[in-house]
């Protein structure tokens, strides 16, 4: 539907509904700038180790004992 | 920040357009008498630093005499991995010891994590830039 034939329906609107039309837009154009960032569907690997709570505890606990080491040699 | 390097986002070969810039960091890792001269990526929701497996192997660590085993989690949880300690250079910096969970995937970048990576170095990231700058933790004793 050309604008031409558009506006005047919106025109016509009541005052709540073309509030409504402008939220409907705005969230419109946001989706539409995700969508070129992002494709649905798309894969996007995250390799974070997220959480890892046991593992950085032994790599502390390694770093500890090496400078445990180092201060004994000194 | 004082002592401050600043380093550019890197382009990544992906087709995401905007998204194929990252915080890669260029730095020499030492293991024994091996080198090793890589680029790591900067991932503050890493709770450890991570290393593929091939890197270990160019580093000259032997997997079965690996003594510190590791959990992982994420999409590295179903795959075994160690603590292995390495040298790290990184720009005019003064050398500091890596501690990396070696895991036995190298379907994964090099990352450096909050352990401890980003506890031995400062960062600031400026995305929009396309850029983030870093320098040594300041030594508070």
């Amino acid at each position: 539907m050309p604008m031409t034939d558009l506006l005047p329906t919106l025109q016509s609107l009541p005052h709540s509904e073309k509030i409504q039309v402008v939220q409907f837009l705005v969230s419109q154009l946001e989706r539409e700038e995700v969508m070129e960032l992002l494709t649905p569907l798309e894969l996007y690997p995250i390799w974070s180790p997220f959480d890892a709570v046991d593992a950085a505890e032994g790599l502390l606990k390694m770093l500890e004992e090496v400078k445990q080491r180092e201060s004994e040699h000194g | 920040m004082a002592n401050t390097q600043r380093f550019a986002f890197t382009e990544v070969q992906n087709h995401l357009g905007p998204l194929n810039r990252m915080p890669y960091l260029p730095l020499t890792l030492r293991y024994e008498n091996c080198t090793l001269t890589a680029s790591g990526l900067l991932d503050t929701g890493a709770t450890v630093n991570v290393m593929p497996y091939q890197f270990g192997l160019q580093l000259g660590a032997v997997w079965e005499r690996q003594s510190v085993p590791l959990q992982l989690a994420g999409n590295l949880a179903h795959l075994p991995a160690y603590g292995l300690l390495v040298k790290a250079q990184i720009a005019q910096f003064p050398p500091v010891d890596l501690a990396f969970a070696w895991t036995s995937s190298d379907n994964v970048p090099l990352i450096l994590g909050q352990v401890n990576f980003f506890m031995e170095f400062d960062v600031c990231f400026y995305r929009s830039q396309e850029r983030f700058e870093m320098s040594p933790k300041k030594d508070c004793s």
